[in-house]
């Protein structure tokens, strides 16, 4: 055996030329296969991450998807506020154990600016029940201080003490700015992994403060109200977008939830974070399966090529294949040899594939992580993954089975001189 | 003669190919024993590749017998008949005889990974198998800066000869060379076949050259039409 495997492997090498490009096109194929899988995998990761310990999300009526995707992730934007006072009534309930209002719509290079109470970064948690942590300064106290990400710092280079201008809406360039109205940078966060390390935050009042000179998004013309007046007019806020909550106990969930929906002054939504986003991964399920399907067909596109390629050759190989059988090789020996021939380019594919996806993933995660916020861990493979990988080898065996099988025919019937 | 077991022996031998309605092959008795040097020729469509066929053990013969070294080739699974070429047959072809992926010594070698009978005996004529390789190629007058070259690269001359040291190593009983100085010109050609039958010689090998240039015939002690031992033929003539 251990022979016919050197002829088999040196065989091989001898046609590198074809058989390499047979091996990129399985390898290329398998790090989609692979990289479909992962992303799935970390972007639901990812996005479970992202909050952990709130037990309902509080915003004006939508779907529950839509309100956790721009109240926690930051995608997309709010149609509607809730009022204040809404949001008191229920935040006073005494069920309640802790709430943090979150208002959302201006933007900072791109990054969102998230305006809060103080308490966020006491109670928000992510992952596994983590808390926020800064890596320099300290939280928001006066109206113009802004606590910023750790991306958002990395990116554009900010230190502590640095003077900041927010841009009204969310977007890229080409945003109104609230010229007027400087942030000073007194807090960064430490990473996440979350929305949270993109995120600029800032006060509720400073809110309020940046948007007093303004009317119907835009500045007021020729009326501006400079920073040192600001606190001469009342800041308290009027809406916001959302709220998260924390029960002292998770059993009242739905009690509360239910004086949400059923709260009377305006149309209110509570989700819970667990159920909204079960309700996200059914919605993409759909895409996934499918591009999972056409990532295996490509798969199978590769070995066909495999099976063609050598399947090609052979016709040529039929005097080399006359010479084994003169020197003693029966014909199962062809056989074996022409099938472990396809099962080597096979293993060598997927062992470029993953390689290449070791590599992608190096190089594409901080993108990922600073356009998407989804972070691409360089992990080993997983079980799941392992099992793809199984399935391919199983497949490339048989597709390897046809060359080896006709070869096995062509050397009974060439015997010891093919008439080519 | 110690034993009386010929090499070859063959009885009452038809070879007909599936689906065929005739046989192609009907030999009534041909025996060939250890010091044969024997020069076989024939027409094309004589029968010669079938002949080899069967003596080689890839074909399987429906009536008769055809022993080799006393085994019964008929009364033999494929696998049984695979396992005695490799011990006992060494195959020297028209040309192209080499893999063409494998070093001058590693081709030489080729028959010693697929027997064991073949590696032990080469074992005892050299001190190792790469030794004895060495030995054949220079005794074929195969120069050590060629033993390295990709096969590839060598003239169809000393392709023929590591074809040749192939067969002869591990000392089989029996060479079998299908018109191997086919492709070689005329002064070559001699020069390969003295070279050829000394070997055989030295390895005690009986030799069935197969061949259409009856000018090469006088070097061997025995000369067959395969016409004269293949009856299809005769019948085929009278008809």
């Amino acid at each position: 055996m251990k022979h016919l495997f050197i002829l088999a492997i040196r065989s091989a090498w001898n046609r590198r030329f074809t058989l390499g490009l047979t091996v990129v096109a399985i390898a290329l194929s398998v790090t989609m296969l692979l990289g479909v899988e992962r992303l799935r995998d970390q972007a639901h990761e990812g996005f479970s991450h992202s909050i952990a310990g709130t037990d309902l999300v509080i915003g004006a009526r939508t779907s529950p998807v839509q309100l956790m995707l721009y109240a926690v992730f930051r995608i997309g934007e709010a149609t509607n506020n809730i009022t204040w006072s809404a949001y008191r009534d229920i935040a006073s309930n005494p069920l309640v154990a802790w709430s943090i209002p979150i208002s959302l719509g201006d933007s900072h290079h791109g990054f969102p600016v998230l305006g809060t109470t103080p308490n966020y970064f006491e109670n928000f948690h992510y992952g596994d029940s983590q808390s926020l942590l800064f890596s320099k300064g300290k939280p928001f106290k006066d109206v113009f201080d802004a606590v910023l990400g750790s991306e958002v710092a990395k990116q554009l280079g900010y230190k502590l003490g640095g003077h900041i201008i927010l841009s009204h809406g969310m977007g890229g360039a080409g945003l109104p700015e609230h010229a007027n109205k400087p942030f000073t940078i007194v807090g960064i966060l430490a990473p996440t992994g979350t929305p949270v390390d993109r995120t600029v935050h800032i006060s509720l009042e400073a809110i309020t403060a940046i948007h007093l000179d303004w009317v119907g998004g835009a500045p007021m013309p020729g009326f501006s109200i400079p920073s040192k007046y600001v606190k001469k007019f009342d800041l308290a806020p009027k809406e916001i977008t959302a709220a998260l909550i924390g029960l002292h106990n998770r059993a009242t969930v739905f009690k509360i939830q239910r004086e949400v929906s059923n709260y009377a002054k305006e149309p209110l939504l509570g989700v819970m974070p667990g159920v909204a986003l079960e309700q996200l991964w059914q919605v993409v399920n759909v895409a996934e399966k499918s591009l999972l399907a056409v990532s295996a067909m490509v798969v199978v596109v590769g070995l066909s090529g495999l099976v063609a390629v050598i399947l090609a050759g052979l016709n040529e190989r039929r005097r080399e294949l006359a010479i084994l059988r003169s020197v003693g090789a029966k014909p199962r020996d062809i056989f074996f040899l022409l099938t472990s021939e396809g099962l080597f380019v096979t293993i060598f594919g997927i062992i470029l594939g993953v390689a290449l996806l070791a590599l992608l993933t190096i190089f594409l995660s901080p993108i990922a992580q600073s356009r998407y916020g989804i972070v691409i861990q360089a992990t080993f493979i997983s079980i799941d993954e392992f099992k793809l990988l199984a399935i391919v080898l199983g497949v490339g065996l048989l597709a390897s089975l046809v060359p080896g099988y006709r070869a096995y025919k062509l050397s009974l019937s060439d015997g010891l001189t093919p008439r080519i | 003669m110690l034993n009386n077991i010929s090499n070859i022996q063959i009885n009452e031998l038809v070879f007909r190919y599936p689906g065929m309605q005739s046989p192609c092959l009907d030999v009534p008795e041909f025996h060939a024993d250890a010091g044969d040097r024997i020069f076989l020729y024939g027409p094309s469509g004589s029968g010669k590749s079938t002949l080899l066929g069967l003596l080689g053990g890839v074909l399987s013969a429906e009536q008769g017998s055809i022993k080799i070294l006393g085994n019964d080739f008929t009364k033999m699974s494929q696998t049984q008949r695979d396992r005695m070429r490799a011990d006992h047959i060494g195959f020297i072809f028209q040309q192209f005889n080499l893999i063409p992926y494998l070093s001058v010594i590693d081709n030489v070698l080729l028959p010693c990974r697929f027997s064991q009978l073949r590696q032990t005996k080469a074992l005892a004529s050299g001190k190792t198998l790469q030794i004895e390789a060495e030995r054949l190629l220079s005794h074929l007058d195969l120069q050590p800066s060629l033993w390295n070259k990709p096969v590839t690269q060598l003239s169809v001359g000393q392709q023929q000869r590591v074809a040749a040291a192939r067969a002869l190593i591990g000392r089989p009983e029996i060479i079998i060379a299908d018109e191997p100085t086919s492709a070689l010109d005329a002064d070559r050609q001699v020069s390969f076949l003295n070279l050829l039958l000394q070997e055989c010689a030295e390895a005690n090998a009986m030799l069935l050259f197969v061949s259409h240039d009856r000018r090469l015939a006088s070097a061997f002690n025995r000369e067959i039409d395969l016409t004269s031992i293949n009856h299809v033929l005769i019948e085929e003539s009278l008809l």
